[in-house]
């Protein structure tokens, strides 16, 4: 799927926070995140990784 | 309730979503037909309607537009939805019955259609029906829906079977997957052209263990409609759909 599952977590331990994300900007210390209904979310977080092919993931660095 | 209709390209899926269409409107449902077909563009004709839809991607802005209009909250925002809130301009009427369509593949190297998905899933998902609605879902050809996760607030799968063996093959992976999914999964058996076809079909398919719920015999007014791009007329394609939607009805309100 080509929308983006966003999980934050640090530590070994994730916990999705927006599922079919659909854009990413960057903002201040953190990303806005939106859906294709008009749904936004920001979090704090820095990328740590990008995941294309197992079900499209972003996970940020950041603590839960 | 809500239908999904799928099966291998060229199956006949389209034309079973039309004549289950006709004798659930005559019934007296309200029926709401969903073209979830991201190629084919004619079951609008098929349904008897002059032009197509505006596609629900245009709430989103469409695909060109889509990015500009990230932000502005849609119905699609909400946690529910009826058929009241969908916008006018976004279904075709005629008495009890309803056409929407998600969208459509336009141009080449438009990029892929999972925006389509994300919408047709949450779509289904959100919509809530009365009693005497029912939801019928032209389902894109082969698998992939079910890897989207778009049949996953349906009723009932219907997989329709044509006498070909990549039919059955098809046939086969929709039943592991339905299974998977725990979904209630019948089949039609589709242009069916004599009684030794359909015994050996019916034969092939209980021995795959995949439920029967009718078949659809070979008419020539299915090829005429299909062939010229209009309504069908009225023939024992139509009279063995008024069966199967009855058993569909029965096995799944109870």
């Amino acid at each position: 799927m080509c929308l983006s599952t966003v999980y934050i977590g640090s530590d070994g331990q994730i916990q999705e926070v927006m599922q079919d994300v659909a854009l990413m900007e960057a903002e201040n210390d953190g990303y806005v995140m939106s859906d294709l209904f008009g749904v936004k979310k920001f979090v704090q977080g820095k990328i740590k990784r990008l995941d294309f092919v197992d079900e499209h993931t972003v996970l940020l660095e950041t603590p839960i | 309730m809500k239908i999904s209709v799928c099966g291998k390209g060229g199956s006949g899926k389209s034309t079973v979503v039309s004549l289950l269409a006709g004798h659930a409107e005559a019934s007296g449902y309200k029926v709401i037909v969903v073209d979830s077909d991201e190629s084919n563009t004619g079951l609008f004709r098929m349904l008897g309607f002059p032009n197509p839809p505006i596609p629900l991607m245009e709430l989103a802005g469409g695909k060109k537009a889509i990015k500009g209009k990230m932000g502005q909250p849609n119905i699609l925002a909400e946690s529910q939805i009826t058929t009241a809130d969908i916008p006018s301009q976004f279904f075709l009427k005629r008495n009890g019955l309803r056409m929407v369509s998600i969208g459509k593949i336009l141009q080449s190297m438009e990029g892929c259609a999972c925006p389509m998905g994300v919408l047709n899933r949450e779509f289904l998902k959100k919509l809530k029906l009365d009693k005497n609605e029912l939801v019928i879902v032209d389902m894109e050809a082969g698998v992939e829906h079910f890897g989207r996760g778009i049949d996953d607030s349906i009723d009932t799968v219907l997989l329709v079977v044509e006498p070909s063996m990549e039919s059955i093959a098809v046939a086969e992976k929709i039943r592991d997957m339905t299974a998977g999914m725990k979904k209630n999964l019948q089949s039609v058996l589709n242009k069916v052209s004599s009684q030794d076809i359909s015994s050996e079909l019916k034969a092939m398919l209980k021995d795959k263990s995949i439920e029967i719920a009718g078949v659809i015999p070979y008419d020539p007014a299915v090829f005429e409609a299909c062939f010229k791009g209009r309504a069908m007329a009225h023939g024992i394609a139509f009279q063995a759909a008024a069966q199967i939607l009855n058993g569909l009805l029965a096995r799944t309100i109870g």
